[in-house]
């Protein structure tokens, strides 16, 4: 983890496929700390020449041996995740070469996602007559429909960018080497000038709006009316 | 037929069934307290009153609209005793056109900003002029979009388009808009509104928003003729 201004930039760091030896795969607290530095936007990319290629098969087959603690760590994950989901900065993901499994479930879990161009896309979970563990269908629908996310996780097909963006699993594509400092620009020209109240505002409508409508309305209103108050206050203050 | 609340910030009109809501305070036709009080009464009562099959949302003269008047929306803010409600009411108004079941088509060129855009995004339908500028600056005054701009954004361009727009608040062409899917089609600018009319031709009687398509494809087959 480190900081470049305002923007954090967070790596998924076990070279040379990242695999994720822990569905919780940075410890909350620290995750946490970093975030309420003051960070304005989360960037998360692998370390090398990819994302991550998920969990290592090998280490499941371990892991599943003492079903209790693999459940228990299996149910971290799934925090760690819907934490991700619900920061109220924005989170982007910078993918490059596989992102795969509980992988593709962290890149789901971001707010935007940008890939190379010769990315690679998979949910392999099934070859091994397993499924994604961290609600990657669920995520995956809500981007791709229900009908393509099944086909995607039972299938296990690999699939390039050019196709992830078609089914808009990504947002953006960008050429090789690429992704990395294009979602460290980005996260940038978001939030340069904008007080972190203001982005959390902004986040925190766009979590309300999936969740529920009505409190969505009534938070929007309230924050506004409360910004549009500051403002004022600042503007009498220059006077 | 008259109303209680004189008409000027807003004008209105039926013609052939098709109501005619015209934003009205040329050259940016700003949204200030005297436009909310009438888009309350037409809303509220002239609207729903008129037994029209649908409705088209302009502006007059170049533009449709530059948004709320900021400095005016703060100052009542600060002197209302309650400054929800008002911005409640506000966005309430731009529900009701998402809410109604006729067709509702924007017809939008200029500049469309701000609570501008958050109207238009609560219209069914957005026809853009090839010169229409688009976009949610709010953020970079320190305020939020914050009646209904997020969620509408949201609903046509996904979440992440939407994140990315609002929080870098730039504006956006028409052509954008339309690879966004915040424009459902684009028209030279005096081809706009007679657009705009067949349209709403097509997609009245029978309305079913879930039929947009099919309406869209009908009037690009009645353009080529």
């Amino acid at each position: 983890m480190e900081r470049q201004g305002d923007v954090g930039l967070l790596q998924l760091s076990n070279p040379p496929q990242n695999y994720l030896d822990n569905p919780e795969f940075i410890k909350p607290e620290r995750l946490r700390d970093f975030v309420q530095s003051g960070i304005k936007a989360l960037v998360i990319a692998g370390s090398g020449r990819h994302f991550s290629a998920g969990a290592d098969p090998e280490i499941i087959q371990k892991q599943i041996r003492d079903a209790n603690r693999f459940s228990e760590q299996l149910l971290q994950g799934n925090h760690l995740l819907k934490y991700l989901q619900n920061l109220n900065i924005p989170v982007i993901a910078a993918i490059s070469g596989v992102c795969f499994g509980a992988g593709l479930e962290i890149a789901l879990s971001c707010h935007i996602r940008l890939a190379e161009e010769n990315a690679l896309f998979a949910f392999p979970e099934v070859n091994h007559e397993l499924f994604p563990g961290l609600g990657g269908t669920r995520l995956l629908a809500e981007l791709s429909g229900k009908t393509t996310a099944l086909e995607l996780v039972l299938e296990g097909d690999l699939i390039d960018a050019a196709k992830a963006l078609d089914l808009r699993i990504v947002d953006r594509l960008t050429g090789k080497k690429q992704s990395l400092p294009e979602a460290i620009k980005l996260a940038e020209k978001m939030t340069a000038g904008r007080p972190l109240e203001v982005i959390r505002a902004v986040m925190q409508s766009v979590k309300n709006r999936s969740e529920d409508r009505e409190k969505q309305i009534r938070q929007d209103v309230d924050a506004f009316v409360k910004l549009a108050l500051q403002m004022a206050e600042k503007q009498e203050g220059e006077r | 037929m008259k109303t209680s609340v004189s008409q000027t910030k807003i004008l209105w009109e039926v013609r052939n069934g098709i109501g005619l809501l015209r934003l009205n305070a040329p050259p940016g036709n700003r949204m200030d307290t005297a436009f909310f009080r009438e888009l309350r009464q037409l809303t509220q009562a002239t609207i729903p009153q008129s037994g029209v099959s649908g409705l088209i949302v302009s502006g007059s003269g170049r533009h449709f609209s530059s948004g709320a008047d900021l400095d005016e929306l703060v100052k009542s803010i600060r002197s209302t005793g309650q400054p929800k409600s008002l911005l409640l009411n506000n966005y309430n108004c731009f529900r009701f056109f998402d809410g109604l079941n006729i067709p509702v088509i924007a017809a939008i060129q200029g500049v469309c900003l701000g609570s501008g855009l958050e109207l238009a995004l609560h219209c069914h339908f957005r026809l853009c002029a090839t010169d229409a500028l688009l976009g949610l600056p709010e953020t970079g005054f320190g305020l939020i979009p914050g009646a209904g701009g997020i969620p509408q954004l949201i609903s046509f361009a996904g979440k992440a388009k939407a994140i990315e727009l609002i929080m870098k608040g730039s504006t956006f062409a028409a052509k954008e808009a339309l690879e966004l899917q915040v424009a459902d089609a684009v028209f030279p600018k005096n081809e706009l509104m007679e657009n705009a009319l067949q349209l709403a031709a097509i997609a009245m009687g029978n309305y079913r928003k879930y039929r947009k398509k099919e309406y869209l494809e009908a009037l690009k087959k009645v353009c080529k003729k």
